[in-house]
């Protein structure tokens, strides 16, 4: 009989703080990869932190691994590997050294861990480093540092801090398609690897929105965030006028808005500086901040919130 | 085993490179031969050197980059816990080891209650020394060093109650201990010590276990 697929990864009833809104219950399943996206000041960053069993949320639980237990728990922690280009050791330590270390603290005999340790080496192309020390690694190198020593206790879930180098993106694609689960945390699309199927959009309460890679894409797709400044100035009121203008603020004489169809807002923007002969004395582009992403889709409404833990996810 | 050797190189390695941090160690080595009588200077050298290398192993190591490296990168697993026995157990070995051998030079027979009450205080002391760097830190080292010159001063104000409370001075009491003179049998010096390594234990386990 088939089995229903395992959830590694749960994020219930979480708020951020007493009185701050509910952050919405996102679960992960086993041999998927997901991701939350949020700017800086979000609560992906947090989110991810609860995830790796770093701390506890004030209110609500993440549990992990195949027996669901709190992600701060010695069983949680032990199913859980954290990824990041920083790679907190004694000092003067070596890469294998820290591989071996990780290994050994996870109750490995000496021949058993010096089995793995060459394992975790060979499989994530480590062999030309094990003797530099890892606060001389360059940002790739010590990604892959990371990630073997996250991958010395067997995790069944890793949760990567993007950006990811893209050495590493096929072995977490391999990690995933074995029945493991990747959860990374970016701050623009960009960042997040092919492969991704859902992505939880976070601002600073929480999860506000779950919606497949695809979706956010075709969004996403095209569109661009616009810096525009006309000599002489123009009043807002015409900038409105622009169909599918979103996010518009206007500070100084700079207007800057986020736009799905980039093309037809630039041509839109030169044809209105023609006809109010004006001059378009700036003009940028740049890609869309995760914060301006979630305005892009319709405005909320209740009825549309997800509700399902598993929105979006293949297999339910 | 691994780890508690390779948590007893990095607690060696770091206090051997910040020599600074020897002051303390110093100044309570110079205490007994400046401030303590003639006839008991051997015997506190003795107390001295079960507490020396916790001192000189254990000051600043708790929020040290090694510990905090080594604990990072084991955390996941579940030998987390042999760093922190290795952070007490070792000061307390090699304390142990330093004071057998002074203990030699001062008695050729020393009492056995010495060989029970030492090792318990050695492990007291480590553990204490770990709670007061943690929630401490100078103010704590400031009050073993006025401790430690006030068991070694003489005459000491109520001197038989200070004698049972002062657990550092306890191994010294031991090899000095003369019923006959009217000053404490040598077993309670032993019961003592046995009281303030729970006392110890506890705290140890309340304060810092707890909270890690």
């Amino acid at each position: 009989m088939k089995q229903p697929p395992k959830v590694l990864l749960k994020y219930l009833g979480i708020s951020l703080g007493k009185g701050l809104p509910l952050s919405i219950d996102f679960a992960v399943l086993a041999g998927a990869m997901a991701a939350l996206l949020g700017e800086k000041d979000s609560a992906a960053h947090t989110l991810a932190r609860y995830a790796a069993g770093f701390s506890s949320p004030p209110a609500g639980k993440v549990v992990t691994g195949a027996e669901m237990a709190l992600a701060t728990s010695r069983q949680g922690r032990s199913s859980t590997g954290y990824i990041s280009d920083t790679i907190e050791a004694p000092p003067g330590m070596t890469v294998k050294g820290c591989i071996s270390l990780a290994v050994t603290g996870f109750g490995k005999s000496r021949s058993e861990a010096a089995h793995l340790t060459n394992e975790l080496i060979g499989w994530l192309d480590l062999a030309s480093l094990t003797g530099t020390q890892v606060d001389k690694l360059e940002s790739s190198e010590a990604q892959r540092t990371s990630m073997a020593i996250a991958m010395a206790t067997n995790p069944k879930l890793l949760i990567v801090e993007c950006p990811v180098h893209d050495s590493l993106h096929a072995k977490l694609k391999e990690f995933s398609e074995v029945g493991n689960t990747v959860l990374f945390r970016a701050s623009s699309l960009g960042q997040i690897p092919y492969g991704v199927e859902r992505i939880a959009l976070c601002d600073k309460n929480g999860i506000c929105r779950i919606v497949r890679h695809s979706e956010l894409a075709a969004i996403s797709l095209g569109g661009a965030e616009i810096t525009v400044s006309f000599y002489p100035s123009l009043p807002r009121k015409q900038l409105e006028n622009i169909e599918g203008i979103k996010n518009l603020v206007h500070t100084n004489g700079l207007y800057k808005f986020t736009h799905a169809d980039t093309v037809h807002a630039i041509t839109k923007l030169m044809l209105m500086a023609r006809a109010n002969s004006r001059a378009v004395i700036e003009l940028q582009l740049s890609p869309i901040p995760p914060g301006s992403l979630l305005k892009m889709f319709n405005p909320p409404d209740e009825s549309q919130i997800p509700v399902d833990l598993f929105h979006g996810e293949e297999g339910f | 085993m691994q780890l508690i050797i390779l948590t007893a190189m990095l607690m060696w390695e770091r206090a051997i490179n910040l020599k600074s941090r020897l002051w303390l160690s110093v100044l309570l080595l110079a205490g007994v031969f400046v401030v303590a009588p003639k006839e008991e200077m051997l015997l506190q050298l003795v107390s001295c050197s079960l507490m020396i290398p916790a001192i000189f192993l254990l000051t600043d190591w708790n929020g040290s980059a090694a510990r905090t490296g080594l604990l990072e990168l084991i955390k996941r697993g579940d030998k987390a816990g042999m760093v922190r026995i290795a952070e007490w157990l070792v000061p307390s070995l090699a304390g142990m080891l330093i004071s057998s051998i002074i203990v030699f030079t001062v008695s050729s027979h020393p009492p056995w209650q010495f060989w029970a009450s030492a090792p318990l205080n050695a492990v007291s002391f480590s553990l204490i020394f770990l709670v007061t760097e943690k929630y401490l830190k100078y103010a704590g080292r400031t009050l073993l060093v006025l401790l430690w010159l006030f068991q070694l001063s003489e005459p000491r104000p109520l001197g038989k109650i200070i004698d049972i409370l002062m657990f550092t001075n306890y191994p010294a009491a031991v090899l000095a201990a003369d019923p006959a003179s009217g000053s404490h049998h040598p077993d309670s010096f032993v019961l003592a010590s046995l009281v303030t390594v729970f006392i110890a234990a506890g705290a140890y386990t309340l304060l810092l276990r707890r909270k890690s």
